[in-house]
């Protein structure tokens, strides 16, 4: 099977893994290695008073980049099971991880709830 | 001497037991005790506390106490207990507000709240000991947020679990010491911070009455920001646009106009 990413990069570390989160994991790191010149684009584009060439040279460059270098093509994973579904951000973790693990008492100050 | 400790109160605090931190202790309390266990578990509290007390005094230790009370009270080699180490006992020492100037603002957050009482103790001690009048230490009202998960891994979503993740809150409140002085008691807090608590400071400054002249004379040069993108800078986007405009792509772009 060839090689599935366009460029080889570190696996994930203290994370469960899996093929989706190996493809998040390459996306965010193409997204920070790009972030300043997805910027920079942006500023040039969005900058009335430098002429509408320029503008629309730079909108050309933003759209011709790879979609795995836009910001938005992340998403939060959880980081015991994988799963990209109710992932309660404050653990990174799924609702059914987040609850074994909050069973177990294995998350600092999370207890049952009474009122 | 003592007359300068204003805040003196009998309040005795019980050591806690070290084995109170460990796992098994822990399940152990959820369960319902029947009452012959509870006594038992109670006579065992007390037995570790004695044991804790007298560990503290086991280690060998240079004994040479700067002040010593007329009738201090004793410890088991019959020397007179410093007056310092006996004060651990008592709750923290307060001194009087000479103005009431609100100098800094301490707070403390935590999920364990002994940890949390052990830090802001520390930190109101260290404050009477600087000299650093200070209020008492206030409990706020914890910090509840709560999460909801369905129970089951897969469908069934009626069935509903609530949890939530309780952060104790604790307040410290400084007045009239000098700036030099708070900075010196926060690094010293911070030196010797515990795991699992945050620390946060906040410093009152105090500015001249001249501040409003000052400001009118201010001109417009003065409060100019400086100018976004337009000069190389320690910003990477600045360079970067820097870059862009003098590539061959945006030079003819910007010729053209």
């Amino acid at each position: 099977m060839p090689f599935r990413f366009p460029v080889k990069f570190e696996l994930p570390k203290h994370c469960y893994i899996n093929a989706r989160v190996l493809k998040d994991q390459f996306k965010r790191l193409q997204v920070a290695e790009h972030e300043v010149t997805r910027k920079a684009l942006k500023y040039i584009a969005r900058n009335t008073e430098l002429p509408a060439k320029a503008r629309l040279e730079a909108q050309l460059q933003l759209a011709a980049m790879p979609k795995y270098t836009c910001q938005t093509q992340i998403r939060d994973r959880c980081v015991a099971t994988g799963h990209s579904r109710s992932v309660i951000s404050d653990f990174k973790l799924n609702r059914t991880a987040f609850r074994n693990m909050a069973r177990a008492n294995q998350i600092p100050g999370v207890q049952k709830a009474s009122w | 001497m003592l007359s300068r400790f204003t805040g003196l109160r009998a309040v005795v605090r019980l050591f806690s037991g070290s084995a109170r931190y460990s796992t098994e202790a822990q399940t152990a309390s959820k369960k319902f005790l029947s009452p012959d266990q509870y006594v038992a578990k109670q006579a065992e509290k007390t037995v570790q506390n004695e044991e804790f007390l007298d560990s503290l005094l086991a280690a060998d230790f240079e004994y040479k106490p700067l002040i010593i009370n007329s009738n201090a009270p004793k410890n088991k080699r019959q020397e007179p207990i410093p007056l310092n180490v006996e004060l651990l006992q008592y709750k923290p020492l307060r001194l009087p507000q000479t103005h009431g100037h609100k100098v800094a603002e301490l707070s403390f957050k935590g999920y364990d709240s002994d940890d949390l009482l052990r830090a802001s103790d520390f930190a109101a001690r260290a404050a009477f000991y600087l000299g650093i009048p200070c209020s008492k230490i206030e409990v706020l009202k914890p910090e509840k947020r709560l999460y909801t998960v369905i129970r089951s891994p897969f469908a069934q979503a009626k069935s509903k679990e609530n949890w939530w993740r309780v952060t104790h809150r604790q307040e410290l409140v400084a007045y009239d010491a000098n700036p030099e002085v708070i900075d010196l008691w926060i690094s010293y807090i911070n030196k010797n911070a515990i795991e699992g608590v945050k620390y946060e400071a906040q410093i009152h400054t105090q500015e001249l009455t001249a501040f409003d002249k000052e400001l009118s004379e201010l001109t417009a040069e003065d409060i100019k920001l400086p100018e976004a993108y337009t000069h190389a800078s320690a910003d990477p986007v600045s360079n970067r646009v820097q870059e862009l405009l003098k590539s061959d792509e945006f030079k003819k772009a910007l010729e053209e106009k």
